[in-house]
């Protein structure tokens, strides 16, 4: 009877203790970002950092595809992040991923306009520095060895094409049919109406389209209009 | 078909960013355009492109550190900010403006005017003392008047200096001044030949004065304080006539009315106010511009 007794105390605490250590590890319930600003915004610099870590890679990846330099890119994140956790009071709620990207965009463009770099002529001239090494990639598990070397190449050529566009027209490219941005958030972004963002990412890809049916005998079959 | 949709709303079409109408009608126009259903096609080929760029790895991360916070952000300072083609040539076109105003404003008639009206008042306080001594003293009257024509002559030249300024200023304000001038100089050399008439007058009155020295001299002295228009002409001054001093002194320019402003420069205040507009439209843009990052 006392064994019996014992061990129904054993499982009671047990139950009690189990759920709370759930809880006091928080699994389940992680924080929304408005949530970690809010926190950031109290002086929890750890708060922001989370949100850095939700972010980065897509801040980044925003910042090398408008930038084309894996250096300049991690200098303008970099930049950016210090920049927003400064300005957090600015920050009004909604949607931080939109608002973090406006940030990146315009320390990416004060970098281009800083620095006066321009693309390159014609992708002729390009297209000649088309063994350089590219930076590390993660790609998709290739299917045959030299399906890997295949995207890097490819990944790489075109984003020699996309640094051939103004750099309004890139920003709009790359979120949009890159990092699948919608028109509203490219707007919020680029801080233009939804009628330039339109006008802006058609522009655009008619562009990438002419050069890459000019240039079409460079890509493989299965990726030829 | 003799039309084609706008490549933007195919554009549009393709993330289905589009209204109901417009999606019906480009779906209503597809049905019998091959154009741009190959349009279509293209672009569709082109995003799916873009879609297969694989995400790339960030070399590290880029957490804020307290060092981070205490550095100053590495971005432009305020002053590259200008490098904007729109911001530095609004910024050249107002500092220029204002460079303009700033050293012209000085040369304006208000100096001029206020130097003008002092050489003026000096002027006629001395006609007034030439008429209230004119009984008494004769030769007085010839010192004096020399020195109200040297005071006109002076307030000539002064008033020709600015005259000749404005000869870079339009033309019309030129030509303006220059027969003010002119008007001036005329009066002044009438002025001059009255007054020789005068000094001779007064000389020879100078001389008859001794004679009745006493009397005379005494009844001047009384009647000094009270001079006026009318009591001169009493005086042993004969050669002076009543009228004389009236016309004389309606001939001088500066006792009854004030000598002639160079044309006022146009009022430049308007510019002013637009350029230093100018100013803190930039600086508000540039301090907006860091506020936002």
């Amino acid at each position: 009877m006392l064994f019996l007794l014992l061990l129904v105390l054993a499982l009671l605490l047990a139950g009690l203790v189990y759920p709370a250590s759930l809880f006091a590890q928080g699994e389940g319930q992680e924080p929304d970002d408005d949530e970690l600003v809010r926190q950031a915004q109290k002086g929890d610099r750890h708060a922001f950092n989370r949100l850095v870590g939700r972010h980065q890679t897509l801040m980044y990846n925003i910042a090398y595809r408008v930038m084309g330099d894996p250096d300049r890119a991690a200098d303008a994140t970099q930049d950016a992040f210090v920049s927003a956790y400064k300005k957090l009071d600015q920050y009004s709620g909604g949607n931080f991923r939109a608002w973090m990207a406006r940030i990146v965009k315009n320390q990416c463009y004060d970098l281009l306009r800083y620095e006066g770099r321009r693309p390159a002529a014609s992708l002729e001239a390009l297209m000649l520095t088309h063994d350089d090494p590219t930076p590390d990639m993660n790609q998709r598990a290739p299917e045959r060895p030299d399906e890997a070397t295949l995207q890097a190449e490819i990944a790489e050529w075109l984003q020699k094409v996309i640094l051939q566009l103004p750099q309004d027209q890139r920003m709009a490219l790359v979120m949009a049919d890159v990092h699948g941005y919608s028109y509203e958030e490219i707007a919020e972004v680029t801080e233009v109406e939804l009628g330039t963002v339109k006008s802006r990412l058609a522009r655009a890809r008619r562009k990438v389209r002419e050069l890459l049916q000019s240039h079409s005998e460079l890509l493989p079959a299965q990726y030829r209009l | 078909m003799n039309s084609h949709l706008d490549p933007d709303l195919l554009s549009a079409y393709l993330d289905d960013e589009v209204t109901p109408n417009e999606r019906t009608l480009v779906l209503e126009h597809l049905g019998g355009c091959e154009a741009c259903q190959t349009e279509l096609e293209s672009l569709r080929w082109t995003v799916a492109l873009l879609n297969r760029l694989p995400e790339v790895s960030p070399p590290r991360t880029f957490y804020v550190t307290e060092q981070m916070l205490e550095a100053p952000v590495p971005k432009l300072r305020w002053w590259r900010q200008w490098r904007n083609p729109f911001l530095g040539s609004l910024g050249a076109v107002a500092a220029l403006l204002l460079c303009v105003l700033l050293i012209q404003m000085p040369q304006t008639s208000p100096n001029t005017a206020s130097t003008a009206m002092e050489s003026a008042a000096p002027a006629a306080d001395s006609e007034i003392a030439l008429e209230q001594e004119a009984p008494a003293e004769a030769a007085g009257d010839a010192r004096q008047s020399t020195e109200v024509v040297e005071g006109a002559a002076n307030t000539e030249t002064m008033m020709e200096a600015p005259a000749e300024e404005a000869e870079a200023e339009p033309t019309e304000e030129a030509a303006e001044e220059e027969a003010a001038s002119e008007e001036e100089s005329d009066a002044i050399t009438t002025l001059q030949a009255t007054e020789l008439s005068q000094e001779q007058g007064a000389e020879e009155s100078a001389e008859e004065a001794p004679a009745e020295d006493g009397d005379d001299a005494a009844s001047a002295a009384d009647a000094a304080p009270e001079a006026t228009l009318e009591v001169a002409p009493e005086a042993d001054v004969p050669e002076i006539a009543e009228s004389e001093p009236v016309q004389e002194t309606e001939q001088i320019p500066f006792s009854t009315e004030l000598p002639q402003q160079p044309e006022p420069v146009p009022d430049r205040t308007p510019l002013l106010v637009v350029s230093s507009v100018l100013v803190v439209l930039a600086l508000g843009w540039v301090v907006w511009r860091k506020r936002q990052g």
